[in-house]
């Protein structure tokens, strides 16, 4: 057996329902003017704008968290690349400079510029940012 | 020349800063040619991280190939080229993707200095592979 769920009121539609109605009775009870169906057409107007600029409010907020979430996973992407290149980067240079060394040696000194290439790479953007806070801020005047 | 510097020279630092010398020129020439000396010239946007890590990729799966062909004693030399091509790979898809996600994107600087080492470790690998064992014909 099949059932319609649009024929059925849910009590949360029940409710909305009669909130409506009372919005409306009250409208109508503070703005008698509105029965005039010029007013009540300006009216409609001007209460779908209010309505259409507060969802524009709404999406450009979320769309914002979003855009935030993405530059962080890129940024956490990207220093985790740079610690890769650095350890790889150390293991190259290591294999370059004596190649007979054992892997295990070339692992250790790949493990060193992991961990330096951490420090280093954090050091030099903490640096940056504050040369580029420096450089964008107003001097203060003596 | 001997092999592995013109090796060096035409198939490696050629293909990854050529642009950037054309631009630096480029910049010489206007510099030289203008009336008005005030003009400003972005003489920092030669330095391309994202050409020199795609160029670094390609040398390393070349010099990885061209170790693994020769079966000699380069095997860890092989190896290490292709670790290092793989490392390039990660930094430049991590770059394109911060990049992606902020529309004023500026290399940072910590991207550039290791872009800068791990090209110039896989150039100094690529030489040592590209260099003639001793008693063999190139």
């Amino acid at each position: 057996m099949t059932v319609n769920a649009r024929s059925k009121t849910t009590p949360d539609a029940a409710k909305d329902a009669a909130e409506l109605q009372q919005a409306v009775e009250s409208l109508v009870r503070d703005r008698p003017d509105l029965i005039d169906p010029r007013n009540l057409r300006r009216f409609k107007q001007a209460l779908n704008e209010y309505i259409a600029a507060r969802n524009s409010e709404r999406t450009s907020e979320s769309s914002d968290k979003t855009a935030k979430i993405e530059r962080e996973k890129a940024r956490k992407l990207t220093s985790f690349a740079t610690v890769v290149s650095g350890a790889v980067s150390a293991g190259l240079i290591a294999t370059a400079i004596a190649p007979g060394a054992p892997e295990l040696v070339i692992g250790g000194v790949a493990v060193l510029g992991l961990l330096g290439s951490k420090v280093i790479a954090r050091g030099l953007d903490r640096l940056m940012e504050r040369k580029e806070q420096d450089s964008s801020s107003p001097r203060s005047s003596l | 020349m001997p092999l592995q510097f013109s090796w060096l020279l035409l198939e490696g630092l050629l293909p990854l800063a050529g642009a950037g010398v054309i631009y630096l020129l480029w910049g010489v020439f206007r510099y030289v040619a203008a009336v008005d000396k005030s003009f400003k010239y972005h003489w920092s946007e030669a330095a391309d991280p994202l050409g020199w890590l795609y160029g670094a990729v390609i040398i390393a799966a070349q010099s990885a190939m061209k170790c693994f062909s020769e079966h000699g004693d380069h095997q860890t030399l092989a190896w290490m080229c292709v670790l290092g091509g793989l490392a390039c790979l990660l930094l430049l898809v991590a770059a394109m993707t911060d990049r992606a996600a902020t529309a004023a994107w500026k290399p940072p600087i910590s991207l550039q200095v290791f872009a800068v080492v791990l090209v110039g470790g896989i150039l100094y690998v690529g030489l040592k592979v590209h260099t003639p064992l001793e008693g063999t014909t190139p």
